[in-house]
């Protein structure tokens, strides 16, 4: 009974994924699955499709800025919530995760519609700034995490040996966060590639997306280019969450603690 | 002190430019009427909040969106029940396989999963190869475009969010609780109904809240597996703005999304402080989106 029904949920969760990698493999234009036949052509059409590249150009560069970004500010908060304590800090923490309790949708809207009050159009950099916000939250919490997690003690000790605040930050505090800025690096730039609902409102035909390459895709047409073009992404994604359990260890794969 | 503020205030001040100002700015707008946007007169007033209750289609996405909740939380319920419980007290290979095939899929684009199930629910499809193989159905069920298509998809998307908290709760029982049940000459399906269950309950509640949270501002898979035919509150607020044209109407609209979700949010805390156990599952909000 147990077997029967751990082997029934297992089939459940994984189906949607081994489809999508099943079809890839299809050697004709037609999406199914089983395929009928083992080929490459999809994802050599793929990697040779200008319009897939821009998209895959696109996702990374705003993956890796609204990262970059995310980080920053997140180290700066986080330090300033764990060491400065003080009052207020429950209530700013909640204003600072405060993004993931709104719906991304509403977030998006909200945004669009104030980047046309100011007449500013859409572009990269309105989609770094937008990806940043959703994923502050996730920074912040990581971050915040990390600091509490090291020793105040050897602080305490390298400004008693007469190192100051700025030299002990960054000799003693960041070298020990190590493990949890990566972690959140690699959390913020998974939340960006993924995103869908935000970047739905903020991309135009010029700063498309890979998820939103997808989604335009297939509401016209279904081949197998999709399928492979998932496939990487399945791929993508199983990679960065092993290298994140390899560097925090899976019980602390940040939000999921 | 003084350094403290300097470092808070980068982040603080970009989450209130880009967070709060234009959230109060879609509040605002909200109120106005349709003309606003195009020229006319600012005329505050709560016609477009009076419209979302009034007007049927708006007023079907509200209802769709309740009972597609309803729906995909008993069965998250139905699944992620024995799933946790089998995982509470399997031995470590099969627990973690399990844990791993739960936690995975999150982190696989929820564009290329509805991608996934356009394949399974297709006409030619392995659901409907399966069924007719199986000799359940003759000719091949139209599943793809239905709400039983996003209803299933939106299963497999928040599981996870059923399966982790009820796991805490099934970990945070102690074991002599049940030990004394059984000394006691209950049988084990009394210790199962009487004990277990009751123990787990705040598993219950808030995977509940949670997978109905995820569901109200759902749009990637109602949009991706319902198309046109089925509309949800979020759906239908993409719709009236960027093919309508009508930005006050889906403001207020999505105003009334967050105020929902800020209920079922409140529900949670309300409860997280009424009882103790691990709410760290909460924390994965957003994900899922």
């Amino acid at each position: 009974m147990k077997k029967i029904l751990s082997a029934l949920y297992i089939v459940f969760m994984c189906s949607p994924l081994i489809i999508v990698i099943g079809a890839a493999f299809e050697p004709q234009e037609i999406l199914r699955f089983p395929p009928h036949g083992v080929s490459l052509t999809w994802f050599e059409r793929v990697l040779h499709d200008p319009a897939f590249l821009d998209a895959a150009a696109n996702s990374l560069v705003v993956g890796l800025l609204a990262t970059v970004l995310s980080v920053l500010l997140g180290l700066l908060a986080a330090y300033a919530l764990a060491r400065g304590g003080g009052r207020y800090r429950e209530a700013i923490l909640g204003l600072l995760l405060s993004p993931l309790v709104i719906p991304e949708l509403v977030i998006g809207l909200a945004l669009l519609q104030m980047l046309t009050l100011m007449n500013v159009a859409t572009d990269l950099l309105t989609l770094v700034l937008a990806h940043t916000v959703i994923c502050l939250p996730y920074t912040v919490r990581l971050l915040f995490n990390g600091v509490n997690a090291i020793n105040e003690n050897l602080e305490s000790a390298s400004l008693l040996l007469g190192a100051s605040r700025g030299g002990t930050i960054v000799r003693v505090t960041l070298p020990l966060m190590k493990n949890s800025i990566v972690a959140a690096a690699l959390f913020a730039f998974l939340i960006s590639f993924d995103n869908t609902v935000i970047s739905l409102f903020l991309v135009d035909a010029s700063t498309m997306t890979l998820p939103i390459t997808i989604y335009n895709y297939v509401e016209f047409s279904l081949d197998p280019a999709i399928a492979a073009l998932s496939t990487i992404l399945i791929l993508l994604s199983c990679v960065v969450v092993g290298v994140i359990s390899r560097v925090s260890g899976l019980d602390n794969m940040g939000p999921r603690k | 002190m003084k350094q403290r503020v300097l470092f808070l205030s980068p982040a603080l001040l970009f989450i209130t430019l880009l967070l709060f100002v234009p959230f109060v700015y879609l509040l605002y707008l909200s109120f106005m009427d349709q003309d606003y946007l195009y020229g006319g007169p600012a005329l505050p007033g709560f016609g477009n909040y009076v419209e979302a209750f009034r007007n049927p289609v708006y007023w079907e996405s509200i209802v769709n969106t309740f009972r597609i909740g309803a729906t995909v939380t008993v069965a998250t319920l139905l699944i992620g029940f024995p799933v946790a419980y089998i995982i509470s007290v399997s031995g470590k290979t099969l627990a973690a396989t399990l844990t791993v095939v739960t936690v995975l899929p999150l982190f696989v684009s929820v564009v290329v999963r509805g991608f996934g199930w356009i394949i399974v629910f297709g006409r030619e499809g392995p659901l409907n190869a399966l069924l007719q193989w199986a000799g359940v159905i003759d000719e091949p069920l139209q599943v793809l475009y239905t709400e039983a298509a996003v209803i299933i998809a939106l299963t497999h998307l928040l599981l996870p969010f059923m399966v982790l908290p009820v796991l805490a709760s099934l970990r945070a029982i102690d074991k002599s609780v049940i030990d004394a049940a059984m000394v006691l000459g209950s049988r084990r399906r009394d210790v199962f109904l009487h004990v277990i269950i009751p123990l787990c309950s705040p598993g219950f509640v808030v995977g509940s809240l949670l997978v109905f949270l995820h569901v109200l501002a759902t749009f990637v898979l109602p949009a991706m597996l319902g198309s046109i035919n089925i509309k949800m509150i979020a759906t239908m607020i993409y719709q009236q703005v960027m093919i309508v044209g009508n930005v006050p109407a889906g403001a207020a609209l999505a105003v009334i999304l967050f105020v929902f979700t800020m209920l079922v949010f409140s529900l949670i805390g309300a409860i997280k402080n009424r009882l103790t156990f691990d709410a760290s599952p909460l924390r994965e909000e957003g994900r899922a989106r």
